[in-house]
């Protein structure tokens, strides 16, 4: 049984960025760019923003330089990107969970996800899949609900982490 | 802003691209623009809103 969900990933500039104050904008960038993101190194968030980032660097004439800052449920990205300068050499690669899932989540996040941020655009989804060991003869997600309701606490999940959007689904 | 997200859009617009470091690690292109992206979180906040609701997830 296989189940699919669309994440996504979305790169964002700090509200307010434009250029930076005091370069004409046909300047810019006239240093390297810093990418937050919210993903772990070697995952497929992380080399994409990295496959992207040398084309930039070849269009734009400067580097894209990567941060990642994973954990934390998601939220030590938002809080690093909300902090940011926003003075245009900074952009973040934010997923849902930071900006969709904590404000319900949490009673209180260390940024805004409306007002931190400005959205530049949404690269990609990602593909989820929720499986189960073939031995269990399950081929659907009605079927799993039924074998679940019909043993109750027999069944063990695995997601990510705890408190997470793949947590709650 | 936007010669950048032109710039992002233009290079995940290329074939060669898209296919080798979006599609072949099972990611779905979008590259939208800000207004297109906006909306979409929109939308997305609502969902997460019933699915955590479903959940029975309290905030912590």
């Amino acid at each position: 049984m296989r189940a699919r969900q669309r994440t996504i990933a979305g790169l964002l500039a700090l509200s307010v960025m434009l250029a930076p104050a005091g370069a004409p904008a046909q300047d810019y960038p006239s240093r390297p760019i810093r990418v937050l993101t919210s993903v772990g190194p070697g995952g497929t968030g992380d080399l994409f923003i990295r496959s992207l980032g040398e084309e930039l660097h070849r269009r734009l004439g400067q580097p894209l330089i990567v941060e990642p800052r994973p954990g934390g449920g998601f939220l030590i990205a938002g809080r690093a990107c909300a902090e940011a300068s926003p003075d245009g050499y900074t952009i973040c690669m934010l997923t849902g969970e930071t900006l969709s899932y904590n404000r319900f989540l949490y009673r209180q996040l260390p940024y805004d996800p409306d007002r931190d941020f400005a959205p530049i655009t949404n690269l990609f989804f990602n593909t989820q899949a929720l499986v189960v060991n073939a031995d269990l003869k399950v081929r659907s997600v009605d079927d799993l609900v039924a074998l679940a309701k019909a043993k109750p606490k027999s069944l063990s999940y695995v997601a990510p982490a705890q408190h997470h959007r793949r947590h709650c689904r | 802003m936007w010669r950048r997200r032109s710039t992002i859009a233009a290079i995940v617009d290329d074939a060669t691209f898209r296919e080798q470091q979006l599609i072949s690690r099972a990611l779905e292109p979008i590259a939208d623009r800000p207004e297109e992206f906006a909306q979409f979180l929109k939308a997305d906040r609502e969902l997460a809103r019933r699915v955590v609701e479903l959940s029975g997830e309290q905030p912590r």
